[in-house]
């Protein structure tokens, strides 16, 4: 009874047969060598001129090659951060690279630390120069660094790691003691490529910015030694 | 009771066939006529040096010969790292200007992608950093651009401004038209309307955080650097629409350096 019901229903939809494959491939094929004649270099259609009987070679086909491109490096960096009057503090920091040329690349970079106590706080006892909020260090900066000695180094007898030296500058802004500052920095480093994609690094920066927290305005220098693990892609 | 006529063995194989014929026609048909990573290609010039790494730094350690064969992976800057066809394949680099003679194995050209300056007008994104001097404060920025024709842009710039009383944050968009972009040295013009959030230091009595509209008119010229890397120096005057009687003008010089994508 169940089975006369649905047998019912099922009879006004088409059957669709392995007979009417062929014939839907067939179309299908159809289509896409229409399609992929638009693609035929003009040079191919035997009424254009270049393919006139004068013409002593036959025009070549050309491609373009779709070939990946890796130029951005990303990577994270942790290590010391000198901040001037405020102890040496641990810091961490992340990047974005674009390599440029081989010789040159952009670096977009932002990273924080927290500064400790400055000598005057600790000898006068009482007095403290920043509250908690403003011991938080933040900065980023825009530079460029440029490798300066691109090789091979040789690690004991049986390793080759690709290198470069580079050295690096740019400006960016500091924030510290509830305030955000105009800063310069300069640096070096020495990275090691390990394979395609991931490369390690250790770098030196001087970032100045100008404080007033003893009321006459100052530039410091905070020197800062990190190592870090980038990644291409 | 419905008696189906069974199907006779022969005509359901000789429909299999076809269908897994033509799909093999499809499937053939349905590439295009682009070169793919990993394509095999030859070399056509006399030798063709590969290199350890990306740079000119690294030692050659293997020379392919004329007609060899060898596959494309990926380019870093300037360099293609490729694999050779050996028992066992070396994987090395080749710069971008030494396969300017390789071919596809069948005998078509391939033309690895532009890097120079002409390629800057296929490229439609762009980013800036600038740095420089507002009113006497010191301002840096990033910009991304995006290029509408080949002469018109249309700019999106945040930035800050540090000065001696206050810091500011600015926001701006812009249209920028180089009427010569295919020059070496480009002059352009820009014309545009932004945003300044100013927040006075502190220290100073009375001094509210405020917000004001302000409109920009500059222009300034791009140098072409190398690959898709440009330099430009910039100076724009803006009107500041302040909520007081009279507009505060500001003028401001950058420069700045940009890549295309």
């Amino acid at each position: 009874m169940e089975a006369r019901f649905q047998r019912g229903i099922l009879a006004h939809y088409p059957r669709i047969t392995l007979a009417m494959v062929p014939a839907t491939l067939r179309f299908l094929s159809a289509a896409l060598i229409a399609a992929n004649a638009y693609a035929v270099e003009p040079d191919d259609d035997p009424l254009s001129i270049e393919n006139s009987v004068n013409s002593p070679n036959p025009p070549r086909a050309v491609k373009v090659a779709d070939i990946d491109t890796e130029n951005f490096e990303f990577g994270l960096d942790g290590g010391l951060m000198s901040i001037e009057d405020f102890e040496t503090n641990s810091t961490v920091s992340a990047y974005l690279n674009y390599h440029v040329t081989e010789d040159f690349f952009l670096q977009a970079r932002g990273g924080t630390s927290t500064a400790g106590e400055s000598s005057f706080e600790r000898l006068s006892g009482a007095a403290q120069l920043l509250d908690e909020d403003q011991r938080e260090l933040a900065f980023y900066d825009l530079s460029i660094g440029w490798n300066l000695f691109p090789g091979e180094s040789f690690l004991l007898d049986r390793w080759a790691v690709r290198s470069s030296f580079f050295v690096i500058g740019g400006v960016g802004a500091t924030d510290f003691a509830g305030n955000e500052a105009f800063t310069v920095n300069a640096g070096m480093g020495y990275r090691m490529i390990a394979n395609d994609f991931m490369t390690f690094s250790v770098q030196i920066r001087d970032r100045v910015f100008e404080t007033e927290l003893t009321g006459t305005p100052k530039n410091t220098h905070n020197l800062e030694f990190t190592a870090g693990l980038s990644f291409f892609f | 009771m419905n008696i189906h006529q069974a199907k006779p063995v022969s005509s359901v194989a000789n429909q299999l066939l076809q269908v897994v014929s033509l799909l093999i026609v499809v499937a053939l048909i349905a590439t295009g006529p682009t070169a793919r990573a990993d394509e095999r290609v030859v070399v056509n010039t006399p030798f063709l040096e590969v290199r350890t790494g990306p740079g000119r730094g690294f030692p050659v350690f293997h020379v392919l010969e004329q007609r060899q064969q060898f596959v494309l992976h990926k380019q870093h800057t300037d360099w293609l790292k490729i694999s050779t066809l050996d028992r066992r394949p070396k994987t090395g680099w080749v710069h971008v200007s030494d396969l300017d003679n390789v071919g596809t194995v069948e005998g078509a050209d391939i033309v690895i992608g532009g890097n120079g300056k002409q390629s800057l007008l296929s490229r439609r994104l762009g980013w800036s950093m600038t740095g420089g001097d507002l009113n006497g404060a010191s301002a840096i920025s990033t910009v991304l651009s995006f290029r509408m024709t080949q002469n018109l842009h249309v700019l999106a710039e945040v930035g800050q401004v540090f000065g001696q009383s206050s810091n500011a944050t600015r926001y701006g968009l812009s249209l920028r038209h180089e009427p010569f972009p295919t020059w070496r040295l480009s002059p352009y013009f820009q014309l545009g309307t932004g945003q300044i959030d100013t927040r006075p230091f502190a220290t100073l009595i009375a001094a509210q955080d405020r917000s004001d509209q302000m409109t920009s008119v500059g222009g300034g010229m791009k140098f072409y650097l190398t690959r898709q890397f440009t330099m430009h120096v910039d100076f724009t005057q803006h009107q500041v629409l302040t909520s007081r009687d009279t507009n505060q003008e500001i003028n401001e010089w950058k420069l700045g350096f940009s890549v295309a994508f």
